[in-house]
């Protein structure tokens, strides 16, 4: 790569024209999938070709030309928009501030102080990555949102950026004779994008593997397949069962069907959701990266859309070590922090719930021995956070196995109110008639069911615990997998304890509280006292 | 055992409740009646649901306006120390919760139109967390109250 003269970043900057293209595709792809869902089905089932709406005046106009005129027309406005709002962009260094200003009607004119500016991150999506450049997210206390975006910026050109900003900040910082604790173990600015040696831990391809096979989430993936197949049911229909209802007809097919068959059918489909789940998380964790970069971390990732999060040490609220139940069963967790988002418009892009709760992953498949260690490595201030958790209180163990025994119960009857519902006519006696005449076919499904919940319930009463020592409070839940929880005390904004009636009763209560990113885990069925003694804990002053 | 907190609401706190519930009453209620009275056609249509709708809404009159407002303005309590707020209300579910003085960011009252018809005022308290409140104190004692909350603020600060 030839050395590029350095971009001037002092005066009105346009993006990358690649704006366009890159606007075009990310707006495009949720027509495709509107179309996928609404055309494909008849053009598929042949109706297309014949459909045609005809006027009283004699106009006609066939089905498929009127699809492709919408799609013209679609892809015409989008390709003005995308021009226009190109045409909107500027951004540069304005003094001391960064200044944004875009926007075809809603115009913005943003101006953030660099000395505000807490991160900045840079994420390539998949659309970004074919044209090599990325989105600068800049973030301060507040929360930017949207407005401090700058999108499609060439890589060099948001690494210059990058390096000027922080550069800025720093001197800046030293003539006030601030912020100056933290000064010296300030990175040098490049050490983000070029992929120097501060690098402490880069997820290899067999870990990656394992990864994925231990954390896939194949339930969701397989209620996005059965909802995409409904779409498509009368297609399949029309395909293979010559053009009756789907349904009547699956539910036929499975009638005459041994038991055998429909159990792999289902195991099939399962291994199919589970397929695609795993290759989902190795997806989204490949070439998973983890940089110490003094007062920050940096966290790089992703094969379809890159990203780089950067996160601000101090601004980390706790630290949580997770385990699934596979996991626990290899002796692996995933490490993550919970940082503070104050506005909740930098969360409303993202749809993993975990995004949304400002959690991220800094090591996502660590042997739990070791998870120590890279945490002191990493984060020396959670170094000392108590592990010695003790145990809930006995009595509470009875109240945790009827709490699951009494959703089961309900989710049980529920089903069975349903199923009677559906394979007799809907009156009472008919229903309660359904259910004695199959008492035993209910009791061998429901009762292993109940069973297993209540146990499930014991399991989540072993799992619960609780330490505290002069600066942290440690939580540990779960029943088959395990959430290990660091909450410094001077982390905690709000300290609460909550009891209802029967734990009241029983001594007990549920304890939980605030930090700046919101809500920790809270833990059911602590002694009363114990909690009392946590509030007292939260607003004692620390003494240095 | 902490102590617990001692200090009450202003009694017009209930009353203040009292309104917002049957303001949602009155709302629920309307959707409960309105539909079937208008589908009543005498023989056409049963009567029973309006008279189930009314019902229903006097239910809930009852239970969101006459009794809980009572009870948790006896259950409401707070206590402003120098290094915490402590609060404790809820019904079925109390909850306690202290806020350390140190972690408050900002104070402010808050009054609302109906509020204000009742001579009365809320103090809220800022964390990074989020927002605690205390609501139902006349006007001049929620100002004094937001003063003092800033002063102690201001004094434990110091103190680090």
């Amino acid at each position: 790569m030839p050395a590029p003269v350095p971009p001037n970043l002092e005066e009105p900057r346009r993006v990358s024209n690649a704006y366009i293209p890159v606007f075009m595709l990310r707006h495009i792809r949720a027509w495709i999938v509107l179309i996928l869902i609404y055309v494909l089905p008849p053009i598929l089932r042949g109706e297309a070709r014949e459909a045609a709406i005809t006027t009283e005046s004699g106009f006609s106009i066939s089905f498929l030309s009127l699809v492709f005129i919408a799609a013209g027309g679609i892809v015409g406005i989008i390709l003005l928009f995308s021009f226009l709002s190109y045409r909107r962009i500027r951004w540069y260094i304005a003094g001391t501030d960064v200044r944004i200003q875009k926007g075809i009607l809603r115009r913005v004119d943003k101006r953030i102080p660099i000395s505000k500016i807490q991160s900045i991150d840079m994420t390539e999506s998949l659309p970004e990555r074919i044209f090599r450049v990325a989105t600068i997210k800049i973030d301060t206390p507040g929360g930017e949102g949207d407005d401090g975006k700058i999108p499609c910026v060439s890589k060099q050109t948001a690494a210059v950026f990058r390096d000027r900003i922080f550069q800025i900040k720093h001197t800046g910082a030293e003539s006030t004779g601030g912020i100056s604790p933290a000064m010296p173990a300030m990175p040098t600015a490049s050490a983000g994008f070029a992929g120097s040696d501060n690098t402490i831990y880069r997820l290899p391809v067999k870990n990656l593997i394992l990864t994925g096979i231990s954390n896939a989430k194949t339930i969701v993936f397989a209620f996005i397949i059965m909802s995409a197949a409904s779409q498509f049911s009368d297609v399949i229909s029309d395909l293979f069962l010559h053009g009756s209802n789907v349904y009547d007809d699956i539910g036929d097919y499975i009638v005459h069907l041994a038991l055998p068959v429909i159990v792999l059918l289902a195991a099939a489909f399962f291994l199919i959701s589970w397929a695609i789940s795993v290759l989902a998380v190795m997806a989204s964790n490949y070439g998973f990266t983890v940089r110490n970069a003094g007062v920050k971390i940096e966290v790089e990732k992703g094969l379809l859309s890159h990203k780089t999060i950067s996160i601000e040490k101090n601004r980390i609220q706790d630290v949580r070590i997770r385990q699934g139940f596979i996991r626990r069963l290899i002796g692996y967790a995933e490490i993550c922090v919970t940082t503070a988002t104050l506005n909740m418009k930098t969360r409303s892009d993202s749809r993993n719930s975990d995004e949304v709760l400002g959690i991220t992953t800094i090591h996502p498949f660590i042997p739990l021995k070791e998870a120590d260690y890279f945490l002191r490595r990493l984060l020396p201030e959670f170094d000392g956070a108590p592990t010695d958790f003790e145990a809930l209180p006995k009595r509470a163990d009875f109240r945790y196995m009827r709490r699951y025994f009494l959703w089961a119960l309900f989710l049980v009857i529920l089903s069975w109110l349903i199923v009677s519902l559906i394979v007799s006519s809907a009156t009472g006696a008919a229903l309660l008639h359904y259910v004695t005449g199959h008492i035993g076919l209910v009791l061998a499904i429901s009762l292993p069911i109940l069973a297993f919940f209540t146990l499930t319930g014991h399991r989540a009463w072993r799992g619960g615990g609780l330490c505290r020592n002069e600066s942290f409070l440690s939580l540990r839940k779960g029943a088959y997998g395990r959430e290990f929880a660091y909450v410094p005390r001077r982390k905690i904004q709000t300290a609460a304890h909550t009891g209802n009636p029967f734990q009241r009763r029983a001594g007990l209560a549920t304890l939980g509280g605030t930090t700046a990113a919101r809500a920790f885990p809270r833990l059911r069925d602590v002694e009363r006292g114990e909690a009392e003694a946590y509030l007292e804990w939260a607003v004692t002053k620390i003494r240095s | 055992m902490r102590t617990e907190p001692t200090e009450k609401l202003n009694p017009r706190a209930r009353s203040l409740w009292r309104i917002h519930a049957a303001i949602a009453t009155a709302i629920a209620g309307a959707v409960l009646i309105v539909p079937a009275a208008l589908l009543f056609r005498g023989d056409l249509a049963p009567l029973w649901p309006v008279a189930a709708g009314i019902s229903v809404t006097i239910a809930l009159f009852l239970i969101f306006v006459v009794f809980l407002p009572a009870i948790r303005y006896k259950r409401w309590r707070y206590r402003i120390s120098d290094d915490e707020i402590a609060i404790r209300r809820g019904i079925l579910i109390v909850t306690h919760t202290v806020v350390p003085m140190i972690k408050i960011q900002y104070t402010d009252t808050m009054h609302g139109p109906i509020m204000r018809a009742l001579h009365l005022a809320a103090v809220r308290i800022m964390t990074a967390g989020g927002t605690e409140s205390i609501p139902g104190l006349p006007p001049e004692e929620a100002d004094e109250m937001r003063d003092r909350i800033t002063r102690l603020v201001k004094t434990v600060k110091e103190n680090i």
